[in-house]
């Protein structure tokens, strides 16, 4: 290594090597929330809504609630669906859209029937994710970001699930699952794929 | 999970370890909420801020600032402003584990803590900021809250003494800074959760602009335990700055990992090979506490957990959290896996934090691929200067920068070693 620590050559010397210029900003925003005629604002959802709105002395705090709660029932949030919020709470719809594309667990667009998360950080890291994600891809076809063939899992990977204890740790439907191996993981996977449900 | 064999006082999982405990029943049947019943017949509100002040208890969510001191920090009773009280159960920092095991094992603890707290600063409502990950804890705690409020020991009038508590479980969505303490408010608001400008500080200007404190779960659970048994008793456990047990969580290669509490100043050594069960392997690093504090070799196993010693050897004890890396491990690996993790986290107002993770991403992707130059290593140093010394609206650059410069100047050799050998030249698995 050469240069103390402290010392700062100019932006343009290190910006004409190949390579390290800064990586360009990412896109993505409220285009890509997936249009879904599959939801409707029934009794039990606004039902839903209204609780959601109780603990708070503004309608807008609630907006997380609901669209867990959207989500919770659909599996993602459809651009009906949050423009239906919006006016439920009397906010723009670029206030929901912000919100649903800022916090990674919202999905929006459809999954499969089972949501595979599988930690990827430190902890799990030291003790065997790449292992994990080396058998979904081998023995279920899916990776990070993707969907298997037979709609039975979507596999994503997160950031630290606050479970290092027992890492690695793998999130399934919510229900976390510790000390995974690759057998375990087979195992509690194999009987949620199509044609082997109980 | 259990306390020192070595006959030192516990107050934090010795609930947590009785099965049941998260029913009121058994948690009263030892010990729940005597703390509460005292201060709300005999004391007053200043008084439990003076005794969690005298105790000299500091935060146990990372930044290590008095709890006492924050509370004074409250406008006077006459502020005709709500004022609120919010529970930072978003516990994301990678390595930390701890709010979690109270949340399941032993919710009346904190339901205790944080309605103490509340009292203290005046609060009627409190709202508990739990990450939406935090499923079974949720259910569990809420499940806890309902028995409490049953019992009189929230709602309306606490035990007869006139006080009203509301308490609100606020379910988060997956970002690690909504951890942060305005970032919690701006989430809770219904916005993205992206730190506020400071000043204006919480105290004065919180949520919905009002006065609002924020503690963390374990904060929260240390106060019973103050009120009981009072200041003097609790600053005999620990040091004398950093008094008190903490929950320690240690996860990687030892035999195992798990929560465990200690007296702050124990040292890294005795944790290891003590209830942690031994290094598997040899120890080369580890992270002190959680993600965002400097990564020290193995020649440091001696340091105390306690926030003078660990700042003395350039780290942090941040939220206690050790992440033991044996000798098959990559420090250029680890590196960029937080690199990685910063990059996805960071909320991306100030363009010393968008840009620096990003580019120092990338950079550690591509020297632990292989495809590295030396001139990369100072790069990141620049960068990572860049990104550090509150430069930035919250602390997360710095948070970022830590882990990433002190790899770089204490583990040189790794990197170069990528760079010249065009490869990473660890196993692919680490061997534990």
């Amino acid at each position: 290594m050469s240069g103390a620590p402290g010392e700062v050559r100019p932006l343009s010397a290190r910006l004409s090597a190949p390579g390290s210029a800064p990586p360009p900003p990412r896109t993505g925003g409220a285009s890509a929330i997936a249009a879904s005629a599959r939801f409707a604002l029934d009794p039990p959802m606004r039902e839903a809504w209204e609780r959601a709105l109780a603990p708070y002395p503004e309608r807008r705090a609630a907006l997380m609630e609901i669209l867990h709660a959207v989500q919770d029932r659909l599996g993602f949030v459809p651009r009906e669906a949050a423009e239906e919020v919006a006016r439920f709470l009397d906010i723009p719809d670029v206030w929901v859209f912000e919100v649903l594309t800022f916090y990674p667990m919202y999905r929006t667009s459809p999954g499969g029937r089972h949501a595979l998360r599988v930690c990827h950080n430190i902890a799990c890291d030291l003790r065997g994710a790449r292992r994990l994600l080396r058998v979904l891809k081998e023995r279920f076809g899916v990776s990070p970001g993707g969907t298997s063939a037979d709609g039975a899992f979507t596999l994503e990977t997160v950031e630290c699930l606050a479970a290092c204890g027992g890492a690695p740790v793998v999130d399934l439907d919510g229900e976390y699952r510790e000390g995974m191996t690759p057998e375990r993981l087979c195992e509690a996977l194999e009987p949620l794929r199509e044609g082997n449900a109980p | 999970m259990t306390g020192p064999s070595d006959g030192g006082s516990t107050y934090l999982l010795d609930r947590a370890e009785i099965p049941g405990a998260e029913r009121l029943s058994v948690a009263r049947e030892h010990g729940a909420y005597r703390a509460l019943e005292k201060a709300l017949r005999g004391m007053k509100p200043a008084d439990v801020t003076e005794a969690v002040k005298a105790s000299g208890l500091r935060g146990r969510g990372g930044a290590g600032f008095p709890t006492g001191l924050k509370w004074t920090f409250m406008p006077p009773p006459a502020d005709p402003r709500s004022r609120y009280f919010l529970l930072n159960a978003d516990e994301s920092e990678p390595g930390t584990f701890k709010d979690r095991v109270l949340l399941e094992r032993d919710p009346h603890l904190v339901i205790e803590g944080l309605a103490l707290a509340s009292y203290a600063i005046g609060a009627r409502t409190c709202y508990v900021y739990m990450r939406g990950e935090f499923r079974r804890p949720k259910r569990i705690f809420e499940a806890a809250l309902g028995e409490a409020r049953e019992a009189g020991l929230l709602g309306k009038d606490l035990l007869g003494s006139g006080f009203d508590l509301e308490v609100f479980v606020h379910r988060g969505a997956g970002a690690y800074i909504a951890g942060e303490e305005t970032g919690a408010m701006e989430s809770i608001e219904g916005k993205p959760a992206r730190p506020r400008p400071k000043p204006p500080f919480p105290a004065g200007h919180g949520l919905w602009g009002c006065p609002t404190t924020i503690n963390n779960v374990e904060t929260v659970a240390n106060v019973p335990a103050i009120v009981e048994r009072g200041a003097e008793w609790y600053r005999r456990i620990g040091t004398d700055k950093s008094p008190g047990n903490f929950l320690c969580g240690v996860s990687g290669h030892v035999n195992r990992p798990g929560v465990y509490e200690r007296p702050l100043g124990t040292s890294v050594r005795a944790i290891l090979e003590g209830p942690a069960g031994g290094v598997q392997g040899r120890l080369k690093a580890f992270y002190p506490g959680g993600s965002s504090t400097g990564i020290l070799p193995a020649r440091h196993v001696d340091v105390a957990m306690d926030h003078e010693s660990l700042r003395a050897v350039g780290s942090m004890l941040g939220t206690g959290g050790i992440t033991v890396l044996n000798d098959t491990a990559c420090v250029v690996r680890t590196a960029a896996v937080l690199a990685r993790f910063y990059d996805h986290e960071t909320c991306g107002q100030c363009s010393q934090c968008r840009v620096g993770c990003a580019w120092t991403r990338a950079l550690l992707d591509r020297i632990e691929g292989g495809a590295g130059r030396l001139e990369d290593l100072d790069l990141l140093l620049d960068l990572g200067s860049g990104m550090s010394g509150g430069k930035t609206i919250c602390a997360f650059a710095d948070g970022a920068a830590i882990p990433l410069l002190s790899a770089v100047r204490l583990f040189s050799s790794e990197f170069e070693a990528h760079v010249r050998e065009g490869r990473c030249p660890f196993p692919e698995e680490p061997e534990a």
